[in-house]
């Protein structure tokens, strides 16, 4: 898995590229936490990340509740394949704010 | 039962991704579409996954088992560990909270596999067996 930081209008954009597991899962966790400590806004880019599993989907959890009580966005930018059926497998569809491009943003 | 693949490894959190390697190949052989590929090898990986954190606290001279069988109109995954004994009541999804993020994994594992339990067998240790059907053979390599 890599996890490339940029600025993207307001928010600090994590790309996600490859697959996330148990194995890793701990850096996206510390990754995610970081930025919100820091009280920046989050959008969180799965356009090219290939599998996530249920430890990936809890740092995300995890990030995004944190995210909610300092009053920062959290979003999901471009999910498909896999990671959305993850994310509709556990329902979280309707938990995150999903976008579907940068336009919608 | 017709023994389809075996796959053993020691408890390491690095042997998921050829373990999700391995169950793809083998779902896209029994023919099963894309979609359903994608949710079994995310329930394998799940349940191996739990082994390897729960059963074995990260440590990683455990040993895990994977048998991958057909039977009839179905295929059936034995995951096996050296573990503590469990027992069914620890297979039971918890109600999930939707913003929480406990419970995930074993939530996955139901919605997937069509049955999910425990089968008697080694002395030591556990093995979980988790059932999916085929796919029509009319849907197959759709």
């Amino acid at each position: 898995m890599d996890i490339i930081k940029s600025s993207f209008k307001h928010y600090e954009r994590l790309h996600l590229n490859g697959e996330i597991d148990l194995h890793n899962s701990s850096v996206l966790r510390e990754t995610l936490l970081s930025i919100l400590n820091a009280e920046q806004h989050v959008l969180v880019d799965f356009s090219e990340l290939q599998y996530i599993d249920s430890s990936g989907i809890a740092a995300l959890v995890e990030s995004f509740n944190v995210a909610k009580k300092q009053s920062l966005e959290f979003k999901i930018l471009g999910a498909c394949g896999s990671p959305l059926q993850v994310l509709e497998l556990t329902r979280l569809v309707s938990v995150f704010p999903m976008v579907d491009s940068e336009t919608c943003l | 039962m017709k023994l389809i693949k075996n796959i053993e490894c020691q408890s390491c959190t690095s042997v998921l991704c050829n373990i999700r390697q391995d169950v793809k190949a083998a779902c896209v052989d029994f023919g099963y579409p894309d979609a359903d590929i994608n949710n079994i090898v995310l329930a394998i990986d799940e349940a191996c996954a739990n082994v390897i954190r729960y059963g074995y606290n990260y440590c990683e001279k455990g040993w895990v088992g994977l048998k991958i069988y057909e039977n009839g109109g179905e295929v059936v995954f034995h995951i096996s560990d050296r573990c503590a004994q469990i027992c069914e009541d620890d297979l039971t999804a918890k109600p999930r909270c939707d913003d929480q993020p406990g419970g995930l994994g074993l939530h996955i594992i139901h919605e997937v596999m069509d049955s999910v339990h425990l089968v008697d067998g080694p002395v030591e240790g556990n093995t979980l067996e988790l059932r999916k059907q085929l796919p029509p053979k009319e849907a197959q390599g759709q």
